[in-house]
């Protein structure tokens, strides 16, 4: 059975890193990103939200509630959107990527 | 010394002992045929191309040879051999001479890693490059066959060739090939281009191939820097239509056409952004080849003027 | 014009070959599979620098090519070791991919197309069940062809990634069930290496890895490669000799499995084509594996022409069955792009071409 570590709604906040070691390559057009990740050899296209929170991640782990938060402040997230719902979305698809993966614990 | 320059008993006798190295840009490709219509089609399509001395380094070794036993007078075959092995299954006899060019192109975008390659056609006027990436069937060959009998220069027809140090697009211009209606069409578009004779039921249909102006293959050492990258759509009846388009996409787009984009891995990337740098983006629809040339003719204007 | 390549990797100086012969090299490279390993030779012995710039630029795509694929591998382990995680059993690594994990010198140049991968006969269903959890696809669909892949060989047919395309060949065991050379795979078991920073995974033991490469060369029909293989062989050998144990180990294991046939037809031809030779205190340990003459007679005759690079210039006159068989066998269309881990432009390229054959494991 095909086991893919889902992004819960639930209770415990997951850990989230980077899948490599640093190794992305980024170029970008307004708000448009493109970002290379040089241990796959994939090239990816991302909108300012999965960019902002591939770079978060870049500097170290984080929890879905610290990139909620975070992606508040920086991308002024309207206050009629669930950024949490928002964050999470976008982590689902960082890890079909394999861009991120959860921390196991 | 230009292929013209041979005899064509001197022509023949190189194709069918050590080679015949001509020189197609940034290669040399060495030759070897004992097809008669391979010989025509080299004389009178590479004419102005340069010509290497039998000694020197070839990049590539073609053999383009008939059929073997049975296949030499029964459903004569066409063979394209290389390094001792055969890279593509035989081809009816008559389709001799194509067989070469699709080799040709064959041997660059497999073997080649020194340029990202990237499956477009590559025009230029007044220094500035303008690629055409398109899947086949788009109407890209005959748009560009049409531009480069109005004043634009053939970089390529098939297959980009960008430098990886810098972003210069190095030419690579090789007769172009031309199916079906197109054939008509440019032909009556520039009555005095020169054409192979056509070649009927291939797996395109009929294909026929179209000399590079001779001014083009003078200038085939000098590049150019990319200005625009342009998807060009042939639409039956429409107007003329332009409009810009996302960068980001447009390099994820060429990634997907291109030969070694994958292969180059960070230098690949870094190497197409610098080209999306550089380049405006648009779609392009059109129906008439006079309005893709004043469109893109004004582009040139506006971009010379700013 | 004769091979010029076998005499070159234990040449101490660059040689100076003509315009002509380099064309020739270089051909005779590409159709071994040996361009990029003829590339890494060069730049490692900072020889590139005295190469003209037309055949410097194909040693240097060369190189390009095979670090890409040694990337590729290295990705693809990485999601190999995610996707058995949770077997309980070890993962061992054979071939290329072992060679390039464990940094060992045949990984320098080599271009490879699967990863193959052992586990304990035991552990084969829940591997190939976790592998298809994440992602591999067994890549023959024919019913019948899979049955006789199971009952009959007792191999997993190839498994291939859904998304990207790469393929796992999943063992059991070294030799192919079908051959003479019947490995107990529980002795192997016994005397693995692991893989630092690659908890799970692991590579056979250097006499193991010797063998298991020795008995390949003489089982697989792609004598197109042979040089390739033998010189990874050479490569393993001049590795591990560098201790003291290896040959004595080596002598006592090729006993131990039965494979004493295949390593001395390996070191025979290594010394015919490399002009190498096992230390002297070991020679008569050696000497004593040679199986009766005139199975070497025939043997040596069939794989000396078979184990130059197959290229128009190498051709000898009267070369008989063994080059027949073989030019027979690399007329197979082997691409060179089946090397690579296949990408959508390409696909769509290939498609283009006039009747252009499918990648050999498409």
């Amino acid at each position: 059975m095909h086991h893919h570590h889902a992004v819960s709604e639930k209770a415990a906040p997951s850990l989230f890193r980077l899948s490599s070691p640093p190794s992305l390559h980024w170029a970008s057009w307004g708000d448009e990103y493109v970002v290379f990740d040089e241990a796959s050899g994939q090239t990816h296209l991302l909108d300012p939200i999965k960019a902002y929170i591939l770079d978060v991640l870049s500097g170290g782990n984080a929890d879905v509630l610290r990139l909620t938060l975070l992606l508040e402040k920086a991308l002024s997230v309207p206050a009629h959107v669930n950024s949490h719902e928002v964050v999470l979305a976008a982590l689902e698809q960082l890890e079909r990527t394999q861009l991120v993966e959860a921390v196991p614990l | 010394m230009r292929l013209a320059d041979l005899s064509s008993t001197e022509l023949d006798k190189q194709l069918c002992g050590a080679g015949l190295v001509l020189g197609v840009g940034p290669f040399a490709f060495r030759i070897k045929s004992p097809i008669e219509s391979v010989h025509e089609g080299l004389h009178r399509l590479y004419s102005n191309y340069p010509l290497l001395r039998g000694d020197q380094f070839a990049d590539f070794d073609v053999t383009v040879a008939g059929g073997r036993g049975v296949r030499r007078w029964w459903r004569p075959q066409a063979i394209f051999r290389f390094d001792g092995g055969e890279p593509f299954l035989p081809l009816p006899f008559t389709h001799a001479f194509p067989l070469l060019e699709w080799a040709m192109n064959w041997c660059v975008s497999m073997h080649v890693q020194r340029y990202l390659l990237l499956h477009a056609a590559v025009v230029e006027k007044h220094g500035l490059a303008m690629i055409l990436p398109a899947p086949p069937g788009s109407g890209k060959s005959t748009l560009c066959a049409g531009l480069i009998h109005r004043g634009w220069r053939l970089l390529s027809d098939e297959m980009a060739l960008i430098a990886l140090q810098g972003d210069l697009v190095t030419p690579f211009g090789r007769p172009v090939s031309l199916k079906n209606q197109s054939i008509d069409i440019i032909k009556a578009y520039a009555p005095e281009a020169v054409f192979s004779p056509t070649v009927h039921d291939t797996h395109k249909g009929d294909v026929a191939l179209l000399k590079v102006p001779t001014d083009h293959v003078h200038r085939i050492a000098e590049p150019a820097k990319p200005r625009w990258v342009v998807f060009p759509k042939y639409a039956a009846g429409e107007e003329a239509c332009l409009t810009p388009r996302s960068k980001a996409q447009s390099m994820l787009e060429l990634g997907r056409n291109s030969f070694n984009y994958m292969v180059l891995g960070r230098t690949g990337f870094v190497g197409l952004s610098r080209v999306i740098d550089a380049s405006d983006c648009y779609d392009f629809r059109y129906s008439r080849l006079d309005d893709a040339v004043a469109v893109f003719d004004q582009m040139v204007a506006d971009s010379v003027v700013a | 014009m004769s091979d010029l390549l076998s005499s070159v990797w234990l040449a101490d100086q660059p040689p100076v070959w003509s315009p002509w012969q380099w064309e020739s090299v270089l051909g005779q490279a590409r159709q071994s599979g040996l361009l990029g390993r003829l590339g890494m030779l060069f730049r490692d012995r900072a020889w590139l620098d005295a190469v003209p710039a037309g055949p410097r630029h194909h040693l240097e795509s060369g190189v390009t090519l095979v670090e890409r694929q040694q990337h590729e591998v290295q990705w693809e382990v990485h999601n190999l070791r995610k996707a058995l995680r949770d077997l309980a059993a070890p993962v061992v690594l054979l071939k290329g991919a072992a060679y390039l994990m464990a940094s060992l010198p045949p990984a320098r140049g080599r271009l490879f197309s699967d990863v193959d991968v052992m586990v304990p006969y035991a552990q084969l269903q829940a591997a190939e069940a976790a592998l298809f959890g994440a992602g591999w696809v067994s890549d023959e669909r024919d019913p019948y062809n899979q049955r006789y892949y199971r009952q009959w060989m007792h191999e997993i047919p190839p498994l291939r990634h859904v998304l990207r395309g790469s393929v796992i060949d999943l063992h059991h065991t070294i030799a192919p069930p079908t051959s003479r050379f019947k490995v107990d795979a529980d002795r192997l078991l016994a005397n693995l290496e692991p893989l630092p920073g690659c908890e799970g995974i692991y590579v056979l033991g250097p006499v193991d890895m010797v063998l298991h490469s020795a008995v390949h060369l003489f089982q697989e029909g792609e004598f197109d490669r042979g040089l390739r293989d033998l010189l990874d062989l050479l490569d393993l050998i001049r590795h591990f000799e560098q201790q003291d144990v290896f040959w004595p180990d080596l002598v006592d294991r090729a006993h131990d499995l039965g494979l004493q046939v295949p390593l001395s037809h390996a070191l025979r031809h290594l010394t015919r084509l490399f002009a190498y030779t096992p230390p002297v205190a070991v020679m008569e340990t050696v000497l004593s594996i040679q199986p009766p003459a005139i199975q070497r007679v025939v043997m040596d005759w069939a794989l000396k022409k078979a184990l130059k690079p197959v290229h128009p210039t190498c051709d000898s006159a009267g070369t008989g069955l063994a080059r027949w068989t073989l030019y027979v066998r690399s007329h197979a269309l082997r691409m060179p792009v089946h090397l690579l881990l296949p990408h959508l432009a390409r696909k769509a390229w290939m498609r283009r071409f006039p009747g252009a054959e499918k990648p050999a494991n498409a």
